[in-house]
């Protein structure tokens, strides 16, 4: 056995390079930089965004399995499940039909009075199809990466929505891939507005994807089960109407003047693969012009 | 030093170690993806393979190196950037400094002292969490170090037999 086979060559007495500790106090400095950048300075995210660039396709690949065990479990389903789908399907296709020629008319009609009122025509903006690729790995956020990203025009603070209602809202854009936060995520709030009456309110999440909370909403009002609760676009950033929840219970509270009011999300939220991103609405409404019967 | 009854060992190759490393990342990733991102005990595989690294070739696998893979684990986790780089530091920093020690002894009572060393690698990142604002972490979190530190003689037995290989044997002068 010669002698360069063995594990343990003598170290280097005098040339032992920087040592450990030096390295481990540059490098807290580092991360404490790193930490700040993240929250407060551009360069923060663009770092994020380039090493995120390099690791997408790796998470692509990663994400095959999943998609191929997803697929298999469809296919085994059988024939049933996929009769009943069309049947359902076709069904919600002519229910859809019918709603969107009367949409149509209503639209025209509500262009006409809009035109008549003078008011600024509102923008149906191109939505963006994009496939949920995986949960972000963190018990405590509800957030998903979705597979498209700044290449096709996400931005962040778009909402996203499934066929059913809104999941929540884009917060980080990388170039081919972002991340969105659901309405269910306990730093999320979704202003709302409850069809039935039109009273404005805001939606938390709770850390799960069962229930929210209408918060700050007076113990009085006239919030009933049932009633859904849409978004309001008073954020200037979700377009108006979309459903988000539907009210499940409402106890009014003795020791404070606000209800406990509790709703389910209406969106399929952690279970919808596919999922479109609607830009935020770019327009502003101008303010009105100053009447002379208002500056007197 | 070498204590009595401690195996000579061959040389590592680097190839091995580092693609023990990225390996490691890759199955932290595919493990975060397919677990639904919603499992609190999730053991770190790649702050074992690190801290092995650096216990045992702490002249290859430092803190820098540490550093990095857990910089590329914060852009996968979208964790707060530096999260996970900071905890890997520290905890390559430790298994560097107590490199000579940790061979003396036993599997199970090394696994004692790194389960140690990974719950304080984990507070880390709890108390990174808890100055931006995420809040305390659930006791659900305590399994995930107590599992590493479960896993840690199976990470000596794995990653140092390719070392423990025989070589050159020669017949006429058998060791």
């Amino acid at each position: 056995m010669s002698i360069a086979t063995l594990e343990r060559s003598p170290p280097a007495f005098f040339k032992q390079g920087t040592s450990a500790f030096t390295k481990l106090v540059l490098l807290m400095v580092v991360s404490v930089l790193l930490m700040v950048a993240d929250r407060q300075w551009r360069w923060g995210p663009q770092l994020r965004n380039a090493a995120a660039t390099v690791l997408q396709p790796v998470q692509l690949a990663l994400a095959q399995p999943v998609y191929a065990a997803r697929w298999v479990g469809n296919y085994l389903h059988g024939l049933h499940q996929a009769q009943q789908n069309i049947a359902f399907l076709q069904q919600g296709v002519l229910s859809a039909g019918a709603r969107s020629l009367r949409m149509e008319a209503l639209q025209q009609e509500n262009q006409a009075l809009r035109h008549l009122l003078n008011l600024q025509a509102t923008l149906t903006e191109p939505t963006i199809a994009v496939q949920a690729l995986y949960h972000v790995a963190d018990p405590l956020r509800q957030q998903w990466v979705i597979d498209q990203g700044s290449n096709l025009g996400v931005v962040a603070g778009a909402a996203v929505v499934d066929a059913l209602g809104v999941v929540g809202q884009v917060t980080r854009v990388q170039p081919w891939s972002a991340t969105v936060t659901l309405i269910s995520d306990e730093q999320q709030i979704t202003p709302v507005r409850n069809a039935r009456t039109g009273q404005h309110g805001v939606l938390y999440g709770l850390g799960n994807n069962e229930q929210l909370a209408l918060r700050y909403t007076p113990n009085g009002s006239d919030v009933q089960p049932g009633d859904v609760l849409v978004t309001s676009g008073n954020d200037g950033v979700y377009p108006v109407g979309l459903p988000v929840a539907r009210v499940a219970f409402v106890k009014p509270q003795v020791d404070a003047s606000f209800a406990n009011i509790g709703a389910h999300p209406i969106a399929a939220i952690d279970a919808t693969q596919f999922l479109l991103v609607v830009p935020r609405a770019t327009t502003t409404p101008e303010p009105p012009p100053a009447t002379p019967a208002a500056a007197s | 030093m070498m204590h009595t009854g401690q195996a000579l060992l061959l040389p590592a190759s680097p190839r091995f170690i580092w693609g023990t490393l990225f390996g490691a990342l890759l199955v932290n990733m595919a493990l975060d993806q397919w677990s639904g991102g919603q499992a609190w005990w999730l053991p770190d595989l790649l702050a074992i393979t690190l801290v092995f690294w650096a216990a045992h070739q702490p002249r290859r696998v430092g803190v820098t190196a540490a550093f990095v893979f857990g910089f590329f684990m914060d852009v996968h986790q979208s964790s707060l950037l530096g999260q996970h780089a900071a905890a890997y530091a520290i905890m390559a920093y430790v298994a560097v400094s107590m490199h000579r020690r940790i061979t003396w002894f036993g599997l199970s009572s090394q696994a004692m002292q790194m389960g140690a060393l990974f719950f304080a690698g984990h507070c880390v990142q709890w108390l990174v969490r808890l100055l931006a604002g995420d809040g305390l972490m659930p006791p659900a979190v305590l399994a995930a170090p107590v599992l590493e530190g479960l896993l840690w003689p199976l990470a000596v037995v794995l990653l140092l037999a390719p070392q423990r290989r025989p070589h050159d044997i020669d017949e006429n002068r058998p060791l």
